[in-house]
């Protein structure tokens, strides 16, 4: 039994259930804005029989096995967040229980044995964008020039040195937090001063044409972006003109990277986001362990959910 | 300063111990940096290419923690001092705190010597759920009770500690347990892939023993003068 976890008509979900049932698997989907009418317990047996994982996840009255999940997808939101939830007292007990059911629900994700798109301990390199840049460029790939810093005078050397080559610089967040990109100006120059209270990521900026890699276990399918924008997620609101995907084959080599750099990380489901420069070589920035692929899947048509249902399932490597 | 860091808190009477344990010992290869002195500097420089990777942190007291001196480091940070934040609205220290956690994950993974333990990405002190670490403690064939835990009532108890012992590298410090006891230490020290671990144990009144917890943040004076030779051997050798 296959079970997904998080808000069943959010896009990426929504393609994942839709996927799961195409292919006829059993599938149970957790509704997080349901929680009040779920429970979970989690049990693990003692030595003598191998610290066995038992208990059970209760959806609408019905008790599934935790023994008989077999694959879980999971794209859960801030539980705190919950509109339900959020609108509770802090210290109110439905609130408390809520938080344990979703803490349960990701420690048994942590070790279930089975399918898991992606494991929460695993997904956390994402909360660090320099962490990440490490193991990229061990897998063989090229990063972009980083600083990150808090002195004000080594982040303007940073930036007019890259001027003065005839690059540009932007800047973005370190964690996963407002990880939007902004490309840095001469007036930013004056605000550098504030970058005293935390140090702040500055990247000489790679030009070339973005690539989106998604690798779904031994699969992997690419798509090619066209944008003007700094960040082509948000290219309307940066250039008023959206962006253009198209789906590209990759060459074996890089494929081989592609899936050698989501084991690195122990996810089997990543979204990579890489860009082609003009002299040909392949820059990466990140590896998202909980890609919002529907945006990729429906501009290019390029079959990730049906990809991640049949991994899911063990129909696919 | 060329040296390996112990990298604590101010508070943290075991790192301090072992500091001057390791003193005792003849041993001045190691200096003492406190994680605010880290958290607080007025200069942070890390820089990261295709060329690899450098950093450079001005601390208050003068010296400056490079990466190319730094030969080792044993990692005892508990929690990242954020005090500087305080007066910021809750949104911006959320996600200062966040950036902070995230520079600091990178350059403890960066340290080129040896580091016990290494920073995972969700916990900078490289410390597990407990729940896995039960888990984990079955599977390495350590005497665990069966465990509930559920979203109305909590976790089951647990067993208050009698026996305590510290693997560094698969070698085991503190009190003599038995054979299988020792060797499951060590297996859980390998699934939960840290060279440095603490295990606790009840033994009861009758003799049995039952697995307590396990901590990658060990009292490093339960395990005495022996451990902290260890420890010198760890980065020498």
């Amino acid at each position: 039994m296959i079970l997904v976890a998080g808000i069943p008509d959010e896009s990426p979900t929504a393609l994942v259930i839709h996927a799961l049932e195409a292919i006829g698997a059993n599938v149970r989907v957790f509704d997080q804005r349901r929680v009040s009418s779920a429970h979970f317990t989690l049990d693990i047996a003692d030595a003598a029989i191998g610290g066995a994982i038992g208990g059970g996840i209760t959806l609408d009255g019905d008790t599934v096995p935790l023994a008989d999940i077999t694959g879980l997808y999971l794209r859960v939101m801030d539980d705190q967040l919950l509109p339900d939830i959020a609108a509770l007292p802090p210290d109110s007990p439905e609130r408390r229980r809520c938080h344990m059911f979703h803490d349960l629900l990701q420690r048994f994700a942590d070790i279930m044995p089975g399918r898991v798109l992606n494991r929460p301990a695993d997904m956390a390199s994402n909360h660090s964008k320099p962490y990440q840049a490490q193991g990229i460029s061990a897998a063989g790939f090229d990063i972009p020039d980083t600083l990150i810093t808090n002195d004000p005078s080594e982040a303007r050397a940073f930036i007019e040195q890259v001027w003065a080559e005839g690059g540009d610089v932007i800047y973005k967040s370190v964690s996963g937090i407002r990880s939007i990109v902004q490309t840095v100006s001469p007036a930013d120059l004056a605000r550098l001063d504030r970058i005293r209270w935390c140090p702040t990521q500055f990247q000489r900026l790679v030009k070339g044409t973005d690539i989106r890699v998604h690798v779904i276990g031994q699969t992997v399918l690419a798509v090619a972006i066209s944008s003007e924008a700094t960040d082509y997620r948000y290219a309307a609101r940066q250039t008023g003109v959206d962006a253009t995907l198209e789906p590209i084959d990759l060459d074996p080599g890089l494929q081989r990277l592609c899936v050698g750099l989501s084991r690195r990380f122990s996810l089997p489901l990543a979204g990579i986001d890489l860009r082609r420069t003009l002299e040909g070589r392949y820059v990466c920035f990140e590896v998202n362990p909980s890609p919002a692929f529907s945006y990729y899947e429906d501009r290019a048509d390029v079959p990730i959910a049906s990809c991640i249902a049949r991994y899911l399932a063990h129909e696919a490597d | 300063m060329a040296a390996s860091v112990i990298l604590c808190h101010p508070h943290d009477a075991g790192a301090l111990w072992l500091d001057q344990m390791l003193r005792d010992l003849g041993v001045r290869s190691f200096e003492v940096v406190t994680v605010e002195q880290v958290v607080f500097s007025r200069r942070i420089v890390y820089r990261l290419s295709d060329a690899g990777e450098s950093s450079s942190i001005r601390l208050v007291d003068g010296r400056e923690l490079r990466s190319d001196t730094i030969t080792g480091l044993i990692n005892r940070i508990c929690y990242l001092p954020t005090q500087h934040f305080a007066s910021a609205d809750p949104d911006e220290r959320t996600y200062a705190t966040a950036e902070l956690s995230a520079f600091m994950l990178a350059w403890l993974n960066g340290v080129r010597g040896r580091v016990l333990n290494p920073a995972r990405p969700f916990s900078l002190a490289g410390m597990f759920d407990r729940t896995a670490m039960r888990y984990y403690a079955a599977v390495a064939g350590l005497p665990t009770a069966p465990w509930r835990a559920t979203d109305s009532a909590g976790e089951s108890p647990g067993l208050p500690p009698t026996h305590t012992t510290i693997v560094l590298d698969g070698r085991l410090f503190g009190p003599i347990l038995p054979r299988h006891l020792q060797d499951g230490c060590c297996r859980l020290a390998v699934l939960l892939g840290v060279p440095l671990l603490q295990v606790a144990f009840q033994r009861a009144p009758g003799g049995g023993w039952r697995f307590v917890d396990a901590t990658a943040f060990v009292d490093f004076y339960a395990g005495g003068r022996p451990l902290a030779a260890a420890i010198a051997r760890a980065f020498t050798t």
